[in-house]
């Protein structure tokens, strides 16, 4: 596969991922990236006073060890832990831990409530054994939906995914599917507190409030990878995503494959149906024979529009796409760590992630304040000392805290996203966290926020956010972006999509790179066959 | 005690010996009781139906106000009924007329209207009128729509997979989607597949500019259901209400003569000349279950009738729960059972009305004043804000409505010379407590909202009745208020409807039938869980 040369857009995960696949079945491939640094949605931004925070998030989502594998990438290499604890503030104050060891988890949830603390085990059993048999469908190859046959695949799949099983396990798996995080929550658990945590925390990018159909089916995300998964908690990366993301750019560079920071990609050039090369804001013209995107379906599909493809049609499709789910990311610069006097003794020192959590009912209430276009009364934020990580981030002695807010609205009903929204939204998290730890406002030397319309300038996501559009279930597979494009492919003969915005999303870890990698090595090898 | 005890004297259907005891206890009055009767007594099977209350018809019957005319008492359109129940039995022959089988939707906005005519072409021009980018698009949503709904057709009338069940059952199920949808273009069965979750919100605000024309379409995609326009399964109750019927046409709504209960009267006609019986005014307390089968029912007056086959068409609920009982069910279906969500959301008004209010759109082609489903719901928005004030049990501001004035093309339904309206009006709260005052503080509600689309209501308004949903949970014994009995969301539809084992009308326990509003395929008048439920029972008795 020598002959034939690659351009792939973007340096996150998913780009890697591809790209390094790529190279290591022997094209001849060039990673381009807009910004200075790879990492994409996974990379650090300066924000003054020699602070940098990483765009997020703070822990990872599932992990398949075969899709690192695919790469050469060694998961051993990589520093990976489980959060030991992560703590939630509730509503009403009150405090919940829950932490990575289950003996020391039963206790926690026990002291909440007993029977709580009984139903845990049972229920992440019953979703583990669930993922098990979904998981697969994520990496099975999306039907060529040209035939009737085709269509009714993934029925098919799912159908044989929940085949001989037990009576009552198929009803409660065929449900769960399908049904709201109330329901099913309310099924197992009796503790508010507790539901509304569990609740809140699968709902990160879904962009609808847990009474919604469909939202239980997101309990199965920490499952969903093939390698470690620590549910109570989640997964943490030394270094971040970022720390991934150079591993995998290693990987890429022994493959014999190359990158190029601060090159954006301005346009591209078309020639009979086919991308023939990619054009630098410079002007400089890169000629390749494979086009593979990783940026979101819609800006990729409007440089293809702009360079004279008839896909304007399907440009109109996906521009107007809701993604209700995209987050908002606060950073602090801090003068020195915060101490967080209000939490229990022996979680002061190492807080881990924080959750400010909700109620299930305050959460839908979030939910559809912010659908209304206003900033919910109280949000959701995942908080974390980043610098705690990566003590690069900060200066010598300082910290970098950084918070992940969501649901929120992509247009405020107002007015725009202006300055003085932002620093309002700023303020008030900012006394959200000196109530935790007080004294925390006078440690902050700088502060930024990102989110709604600036996701486009950060990491080339037009208005859809990291996760590229939302998460809903019925945004998978086919559906994810358009019927159109679910096969990775774009509607010319030789590009490709392998970013967020196709299948499976960001569910795990580089999937769609990974998914969209062997597409095109499958198209490449029935190109050679015929 | 049982004041009332109905047997026809009806001729009895060759083979059907009305001296023996029964085949099959048929319990529930309504539609679909009515309905799987129907279709058992047209087998030659020898049938009892068993009706708690003084008459047939349960939610779909009629009633009257005081000294006045029979209305609809809680459904009041016939959209949904399955043109094969009608023909299969006759139901023409048997004396069911309607005054209007074609009526339009009149969307009221405010300050705007638009009368969507069930001739499209009609609607089309209509639309240009309004908002012209919208009427081609209009167009091929009409056509999608009703393709979709042919392709269905097979989907609704045959039997979900069993996912319980272990072997072929299973493995046939997609086999069977796949047969069923046979008539569905490819790419048509592509969108179904990629759409199927898809919220009615997204996919109207997608194809339509005008906020009146999505509000309106996306009312019938929440008219019953717990749900807001930008929630998955939405498109599919849209569906639902929009399955062709009364003409043989897309989406065609129709008046039956009599209201609801002159249909209820015809299906009743067609079970009695082939030898149904009746009994009315007694309740069925509890289902005989003898060696895990069911072995008869007992009656609220001490009576017990005995019979080997029972179809309950009550909800799902009060038929495992009530009428069976835990100590016959296993411990995880039993609570599943007691879960299944049924949060009704749907409140009946009656108006009596001084003189015709001014209709937008009643005089347009010549039409007749007043006929037509009008229906409140100006903007997404509009539905979205009530809903989420109904989710937390908090009764909106302004509810969306839709409404009828039968009156005003079947003059027998005049009240001493006035109008008579019914409205259903959606996003109603259910809550324990209803007093006078919440319920008129409801009904104020529901009178300005529609006051803001028809600014002369509110004048003619001379009496109105309100039922909230906790006076329909009291009233017709359903949980939660609840049209369907239990929820149209997608954990509640096809094989998990109402639950995976107890899907495709068979209970988990032999002899038992499920023919309500809460199995396969949907509530409303379609008659299609009776019709299912018979014909499952017929084909397992080897009597089909």
């Amino acid at each position: 596969m020598a002959d034939v040369s690659a351009v792939v857009i973007g340096a996150g995960v998913n780009g890697l991922v591809a790209a390094t696949i790529l190279a290591r079945a022997g094209a001849q491939v060039q990673v381009l990236e807009a910004a200075d640094e790879i990492g994409g949605a996974g990379r650090t931004v300066s924000f003054g006073h020699g602070y940098r925070a990483p765009l997020g998030p703070d822990t990872l989502p599932a992990i398949a060890s075969d899709i690192l594998w695919a790469t050469g990438v060694d998961l051993t290499e990589l520093r990976l832990r489980p959060a030991a604890h992560s703590l939630s503030v509730t509503e009403g104050g009150r405090i919940l831990s829950r932490h990575a060891d289950r003996v020391e988890d039963a206790r926690a949830l026990a002291a909440l409530d007993r029977a709580d603390a009984d139903a845990m085990p049972v229920f992440e059993a019953l979703l583990s054994r669930l993922a098990a048999r979904i998981r697969p469908l994520l990496f099975a190859p999306l039907p060529d939906t040209a035939t009737r046959a085709g269509v009714l695949t993934r029925p098919r799949q799912m159908e044989a995914a929940l085949g001989a099983l037990e009576a009552q396990e198929t009803a409660d798996c065929a449900r769960l599917l399908v049904q709201s995080l109330r329901d099913r929550l309310d099924r197992s658990f009796r503790s508010d507190d507790l539901k509304g945590l569990i609740a809140g925390r699968a709902l990160a990018g879904v962009g609808r409030g847990p009474y919604a159909p469909l939202t239980a089916a997101h309990l199965l995300r920490p499952w969903l990878g093939s390698g470690p998964c620590v549910p109570a908690t989640g997964l943490m990366l030394d270094g971040g995503l970022k720390a991934l993301a150079g591993a995998l750019a290693r990987a890429l560079a022994e493959a014999g494959g190359s990158l190029r920071l601060s090159a954006p990609v301005r346009g591209l050039t078309l020639a009979n149906d086919r991308v023939t090369g990619a054009v630098l804001d410079s002007g400089e013209e890169i000629p390749a024979d494979l086009l593979v995107s990783s940026l979101d379906p819609a800006v990729t599909l409007s440089l293809l529009v702009e360079a004279g493809a008839p896909a304007g049609d399907l440009l109109l499709d996906l521009v107007g796409e809701p993604a209700a789910g995209a987050p908002v990311r606060l950073a602090f610069g801090l003068d020195r760590r915060p101490g967080f006097a209000l939490l229990p003794e022996r979680f002061r020192a190492r807080p881990g992630l924080l959750h400010l959590s909700q109620s299930m009912a305050s959460l839908e209430a979030a939910h559809d304040e912010a659908r209304a276009g206003q900033v919910p009364s109280r949000p959701w934020a995942d908080l974390c000392v980043s610098s705690d990580g990566d003590p690069g981030l900060a200066p010598a002695e300082g910290a970098v805290l950084t918070a992940t807010l969501y649901p929120l609205p992509q247009h405020l009903a107002e007015g725009p996203w202006d300055e003085a929204a932002r620093e309002g939204l700023l303020d008030r998290i900012t006394a959200e966290i000196d109530a935790l730890s007080p004294g925390f406002r006078n440690l902050v030397r700088a502060r930024a926020i990102w989110g709604a319309g600036d996701w486009d300038t950060l990491i080339g996501a037009g208005t859809t956010g990291p996760y590229q559009g939302d998460l809903g279930l019925e945004r998978l597979w086919s559906a994810r972006p358009l019927p159109e494009l679910s096969q990775y492919r774009l509607p010319v003969r030789n590009g490709y999509l392998c970013g967020s915005g196709v299948h499976p999303g960001p569910l795990v870890l580089g999937a769609p790179g990974y998914n969209a990698a062997r597409r095109i090595l499958g198209d490449l090898r029935g190109l050679r066959a015929a | 005690m049982a004041e009332t005890q109905t047997d026809t004297s009806a001729p009895t259907a060759p083979g059907a010996q009305p001296e023996d005891g029964p085949e099959v206890i048929v319990i529930g009055g309504g539609i679909n009781g009515l309905v799987a009767a129907a279709y058992l007594a047209r087998a030659g099977r020898r049938v009892i139906m068993v009706e708690a209350g003084r008459r047939i018809g349960g939610m779909a019957a009629s009633s009257t106000l005081v000294d006045g005319p029979l209305v609809s008492e809680c459904a009041h359109l016939v959209s949904a009924l399955h043109a094969g129940v009608v023909g299969d039995l006759g139901l023409h022959r048997h004396g069911l007329r309607y005054t209007h089988r074609r009526i339009p939707t009149v969307l009221l906005g405010h300050g705007s209207s638009l009368v969507l005519s069930e001739d499209p072409w009609e609607a089309e021009s209509a639309i240009a009128r309004l908002s012209p980018q919208d009427a081609p698009a209009y167009r091929r949503f009409v056509e999608l729509v009703r393709r979709l709904n042919e392709g269905l057709d097979g989907v609704l009338l045959s039997p979900p997979p069993q996912l319980g069940d272990p072997g072929p059952a299973l493995n046939e199920s997609v086999r069977r989607l796949s047969s069923a949808l046979r008539g569905l273009p490819r790419r048509d069965l592509e969108t179904l597949v990629a759409h199927a979750a898809t919220p009615v919100g997204e996919i109207v605000a997608r194809l339509f500019h005008s906020p009146l024309l999505q509000g309106g379409l996306a009312f019938d995609g929440v008219l019953g259901s717990f749900a807001a326009p930008s929630w998955p399964g939405t498109f599919l109750t849209f569906l639902q209400r929009r399955f062709a019927s009364v003409s043989g046409r897309w989406g065609a709504f129709g008046h039956p003569a009599g209201g609801l209960g002159g249909l209820c009267d015809a299906v009743w006609r067609a079970a009695a000349v082939r030898g149904a019986r009746l009994r009315l005014g007694d309740r069925v307390v509890r289902i005989l279950i003898e060696d895990d089968r069911a072995a008869g029912v007992a009656l609220e007056s001490g009576e017990e009738i005995r019979a080997p086959l029972v179809l309950s068409t009550l909800a799902p609920q009060v038929t495992f729960l009530e009428l069976i009982g835990r100590s016959h069910l296993d411990v995880a279906f039993a609570s599943d059972v007691s879960r299944l969500s049924a949060r009704g959301s749907v409140a009946r008004l009656t108006y009596v009305l001084e003189g015709l209010p001014q209709l937008p759109g009643s005089d347009a082609d010549g039409r007749e004043a007043g006929v037509g489903r009008f229906v409140v719901a100006p903007d997404l928005p509009y539905l979205e804000r009530a809903f989420a004030a109904a989710k937390f049990g908090v009764a909106p501001e302004e509810p969306a409505v839709e409404f009828t004035i039968p009156s005003a093309h079947d003059e027998t339904m005049l009240f001493d010379g006035r109008h008579v309206a019914t409205a259903l009006a959606i996003h109603a709260p259910w809550r324990e407590e209803e007093t006078v005052e919440t319920r008129r503080a409801f009904a104020d509600a529901v009178e300005a909202a529609i006051t803001r689309c028809v600014p002369d209501f509110r004048r003619r308004v001379r009496k109105v009745e309100v039922m909230m949903p906790r006076d329909i949970e009291e009233r017709y014994g359903v949980p939660g208020g609840h049209w369907h009995h239990i929820e149209m969301s997608p954990d509640q539809l096809w094989a998990l409807r109402p639950h995976p084992r107890a899907a495709a009308w068979r209970a988990p326990l032999g002899g038992l039938y499920l023919g309500g509003a809460g199995s396969h395929p949907f509530g409303g008048v379609s008659g299609l869980p009776g019709r299912g439920a018979a014909l499952a029972l017929l084909q397992d008795q080897g009597w089909g």
